[in-house]
């Protein structure tokens, strides 16, 4: 099974599509750390769809699929889409993300004109932008001065790209974390925040275009969004943001190339599939931010809440009769299971007595609930039977910092309104 | 004579095309502690951010210890923006945030290295948080947020600082912490000029204030310009404000130790 599964991921065939879509990914999930960050996730949609004119002018006029002129092309369209948006959410007519939306669908369309009007006569074409064409990346191997295997024509972009964007970013690591997280500051301190903006905006599009021949501008959206939205619930630090960010993009591609060999299928929407499935796996298993840990969480507080109420009812049954209880059924089976095992309750039972350890917390709770209550009644100005619950509520997260505060607090009002 | 350190003169500020600053017209001696009061939307926030070159001036100028602001300005002004200007889920810990405040001295390209870290640090340690630099910021109360904030700004070492609301929402502990670090710059002879709701405090706190509603109703010594008549003109047109203010201005000549916050506080 694993020796199949280096077999498939190691024939030639996929190794070749494996380090386009990994070298692909990696780019665009660097730049993309930023656009997320900076909550410009639609940009990079903007961006990518945005330079098709650049890139097909670029194309006309040098008559040939070079790269230089095309990427020219690109990034000024790009740098089009940046400064017009900006320019008329600046101006008011429009807000941003409206504006930015006009922009970019308008050169799309300006795109895919110009280049059934201009491009047909050569190969071309709307499909090869959208999907692209990752999976003739085998069929056309160079090979470089300093390698001794081939490697894929369309590897070549890509990887000069990627190179360039690592540099950029490490060059200007904290201009962008800096003008990421505040701008104002950013200006203030006498740093060119237009300047990195801009820089930003030249990587993204230079990522887009090199990336489109092979993955297509579907993906590319996507990849720039997908990794860097899983590393923002897994990580609160920039820099490994970025490296869960870029090996997600590798671990998407893995998937995606030996998913779309195994079933047969494309390997750019093999990709985003896998892109969708590991956020989905994340949202849900992310230790900080998951679904299932804040469940975990969630349950051991209400488990907790639960505990100390019972506690407190079975300490004070010996003053007080018939009073209904507060926790029922199953919560309250769980409760008085979870005092027994920590040693509160004398057996796990409901006619069970609180134990010595137990009492003293009892004690203890019940002072804070009392203090709660007089200090609650004091602020609002609420009647007694209208404070139990809130009261309730909250009587469970006072530390005994702020209960001592309130305490504090209480003695000296009463002190103020009696002198 | 020696120029003030800041000096505003005729200035206008309009976005777009809607003027929201009005011929503001006053000058700061060096060392002093200013106070800006006004209702809200009354322009403080874009006073401070015309004095930083943040927002386009219409008309007027902007001195800073006699020279025009300039854009080199990272040694001169320090900058506490609003707390809520920024968002705190992004991933960064404490102290990066503090480390920020020595980017503008480093310039492009160059890294803070060991002895920024340990500046980073003692601006943590001058607002009592040294034990929360390595935390997310995500993790951190109202308070500490406004420490960290203040602690960057420290980081800055600059001449004048401008500070957006940093009373907005602490907890009294913060605000004495704020208040002692404050008089510690005066003492330095630095300027600090800070956006202030809590009208209670305003006499304790400020040698000086300026009273702002689009345009400048009064600036001056607090003891001659935080007057009744002149709140009334600040807040003025807003009845319910009106009386706040007033009952305010009373309290805060009768009783100075109830701390009572003003209604429109941390909006
Ligand atoms: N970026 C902006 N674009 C347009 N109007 C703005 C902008 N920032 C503030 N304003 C307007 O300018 C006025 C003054 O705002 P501000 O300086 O934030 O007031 P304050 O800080 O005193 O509450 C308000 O009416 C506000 O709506
Ligand atoms: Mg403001």
């Amino acid at each position: 099974m694993i020796d199949l599964f280096f077999e498939s991921l190691f024939s030639e065939v996929n190794f070749s599509i494996l380090l386009v879509a990994a070298c692909a990914s990696m780019a665009c999930a660097l730049v993309g750390t930023f656009l997320v960050l900076r909550r410009l996730s639609l940009l990079g949609d903007a961006i990518s769809h945005g330079v098709l004119p650049g890139l097909v002018i670029g194309f006309i006029v040098s008559g040939s699929r070079d790269l230089p002129p095309m990427l020219i092309g690109a990034a000024v369209a790009a740098l089009l889409v940046t400064i017009a948006s900006d320019w008329l959410r600046d101006h008011g007519m429009i807000d941003g993300n409206a504006a930015m939306g006009v922009v970019f669908t308008t050169l799309f369309a300006l795109g895919i004109v110009l280049m059934e009007s201009h491009a047909r006569s050569v190969d071309l074409d709307p499909g090869c932008v959208l999907y692209g064409q990752i999976e003739l990346a085998p069929l056309d191997m160079v090979s470089l001065p300093f390698l001794e295997t081939r490697v894929p024509r369309s590897l070549l972009p890509i990887a000069v790209v990627l190179i360039i964007d690592l540099l950029v970013v490490l060059a200007v690591w904290k201009e962008l974390k800096i003008c990421s997280f505040d701008p104002a500051l950013a200006r203030s301190l006498g740093i060119n925040v237009r300047l990195v903006h801009l820089l930003l905006m030249l990587l993204v599009s230079m990522t887009t275009v090199a990336c489109f021949e092979s993955v297509g501008s579907v993906l590319v959206v996507a990849m720039l969004v997908v990794p860097a939205a899983t590393a923002q619930l897994l990580c609160n630090r920039l820099a490994p943001m970025v490296i869960v960010a870029m090996a997600a993009g590798c671990v998407i591609a893995v998937v995606g190339v030996l998913g779309a060999d195994h079933l047969d299928t494309s390997v750019p929407g093999m990709m985003a599939a896998a892109g969708g499935g590991l956020f989905a796996f994340t949202v849900v298993l992310s230790p900080s931010h998951g679904l299932i840990s804040r469940f975990y969480r969630r349950t051991r507080l209400s488990l907790r809440i639960a505990s100390e109420d019972v506690l407190m009812e079975m300490w004070n049954a010996r003053e007080k009769d018939g009073e209904e209880s507060r926790v029922r059924g199953r919560w309250r089976i769980a409760a008085i299971w979870t005092l027994w095992l920590r040693g509160w309750l004398t057996s796990p039972r409901r006619s069970a007595q609180p134990t010595e350890r137990g009492t003293r917390l009892a004690r203890a709770l019940e002072k804070r609930r009392q203090l709660w209550k007089r200090f609650l009644k004091r602020q609002l100005l609420t009647p007694e039977d209208h404070l139990y619950d809130p009261a309730h509520r909250i009587e469970h997260h006072l530390d005994s910092e702020l209960s001592e505060r309130i305490s504090r607090e209480l003695d000296q009002e009463e002190g103020d309104s009696s002198s | 004579m020696k120029s003030p350190a800041i000096e505003v003169h005729d200035l206008t500020v309009a976005y777009r095309a809607k003027p929201v600053l009005w011929d503001i017209d006053f000058s700061i001696p060096e060392g002093e502690m200013v106070g800006i009061v006004g209702p809200n939307g009354a322009g403080k926030s874009t006073l401070m951010k015309a004095i930083l070159g943040l927002v386009p001036i219409s008309s007027g100028w902007v001195q800073i210890r006699g020279e025009p602001i300039s854009k080199d300005r990272s040694s001169t002004l320090g900058y506490v923006p609003q707390r809520e200007s920024v968002d705190w889920d992004f991933p960064v810990t404490v102290l990066d945030v503090v480390l920020m405040g020595t980017y503008g001295r480093l310039g492009w390209f160059r890294r803070p290295r060991k002895a920024e870290r340990e500046w980073a640090q003692d601006c943590l340690e001058g607002l009592g948080i040294s034990d929360l630099a390595s935390r997310q910021i995500s993790e951190l109360s109202g308070g500490q947020q406004q420490r960290v904030f203040l602690a960057r700004a420290l980081a800055q070492d600059s001449e004048i600082y401008l500070m957006d609301e940093p009373f907005a929402g602490v907890d009294a502990a913060t605000e004495e912490a704020i208040v002692a670090l404050l008089k510690k710059l005066r003492a330095r002879g630095r300027t600090v000029m800070v956006i202030h709701h809590d009208l209670q405090t305003v006499e304790n706190y400020f040698d000086r204030v300026l009273l702002i509603n689009l345009r400048l109703v009064a600036a001056g010594p607090t003891r001659e310009v935080f007057t009744r008549e002149n709140l009334l003109f600040t807040y003025g047109g807003r009845l319910t404000v009106l009386d706040e203010a007033a009952e305010a201005v009373r309290l805060a000549h009768g009783n100075a130790g109830n701390l009572k916050r003003h209604p429109d506080a941390g909006s």
